[in-house]
């Protein structure tokens, strides 16, 4: 899957149904219909990295330490092209490793939103920790996990 | 926009909306407003208002529909309300207040089962008199 870099038309791709902070943000399906959609603000500054799927949705690295190679993955994709998630969750991490040479990718992946665990698995991401009560999410703070990718070369 | 309140008894943020003029009526509107909307046609405006801290986990609800609107509108958006606002954070206290003189407002408030708290009395003016507003809320208990 082509990753390029994000222009102005692209903005539609920045917001949708998923859990914000999420490292594979698939659309929910019970989204309350007057709650404002998740969204990131267009890339601006070199302290996160944002490329964007045309037609699926965008990758983000945010927090990124250029000093020990590592940045947290945050992934978007747009309800109709929840069928391509596990296309854009692997060209992300190859991006990372590739393209921006980081040794360590991880993000947060919450349960309670069901997200199938072998698109993370498949990407080459485990699971390293359970942290509980980290996020609110539909009426009660709900525990998140840390997924995380190492290069290991 | 304009039209709603061209209704009489739309009180959203003000008792007198039909006589309000166009600058007036966008200033109560703000950019914190919300349409409604009921078989894709515009059904009314809700806005909520945080108090207390960054999170105080309190808001005043401002919530009115049209004329027509019949009671089950007005119950089906309080709880999407509540259910988008809980979605993401937490909630503990929801307010709405309602002027005495607004018996839509009153019926639906009390409908809902909302607890009825009191009345300040005189504090706004209504078609030549003063009334009272009446304080309603739902509190929700903490989780920690």
């Amino acid at each position: 899957m082509m990753l390029r870099g994000y222009r102005a038309g692209d903005l539609e791709l920045l917001s949708g149904t998923w859990l914000s902070g999420e490292l594979l943000g698939l659309p929910l399906p019970n989204w309350p219909v007057l709650a404002e959609p998740a969204t990131v603000g267009p890339p601006s500054d070199e302290t996160s990295e944002l490329c964007v799927a045309p037609g699926t949705g965008f990758v983000r690295y945010c927090d990124v330490d250029w000093v020990h190679r590592r940045a947290r993955l945050e992934i978007g994709v747009r309800r109709e092209a929840a069928d391509s998630a596990e296309l854009l969750i692997s060209a992300a991490v190859a991006y990372g490793f590739r393209t921006l040479s980081l040794r360590r990718v991880y993000g947060w992946v919450t349960p309670a939103t069901h997200p199938p665990p072998y698109l993370c698995e498949r990407a080459g991401l485990q699971r390293e920790a359970t942290i509980p009560s980290a996020v609110w999410f539909d009426g009660r703070p709900v525990p998140r996990e840390i997924w995380a990718a190492v290069r290991r070369d | 926009m304009l039209a709603f309140f061209s209704e009489p008894d739309f009180f959203f943020r003000t008792a007198e909306p039909d006589t309000r003029s166009e600058w007036e009526i966008r200033k109560l509107v703000g950019a914190d407003t919300r349409l409604l909307l009921a078989d894709d046609e515009p059904a009314g405006l809700y806005a909520l208002e945080g108090f207390g801290g960054e999170h105080g986990c309190h808001y005043q609800l401002h919530l009115r529909l049209r004329a027509a609107a019949p009671n089950a509108w007005w119950h089906s958006a309080f709880e999407e309300i509540v259910r988008a606002l809980t979605w993401k954070k937490e909630l503990v206290r929801l307010a709405v207040q309602v002027g005495e003189f607004d018996g839509r407002g009153l019926a639906f408030a009390r409908s809902l089962g909302l607890t009825e708290e009191g009345t300040l009395a005189s504090v706004v003016r209504h078609g030549g008199q003063r009334y009272g507003y009446v304080f309603f809320a739902r509190i929700w208990a903490l989780t920690s």
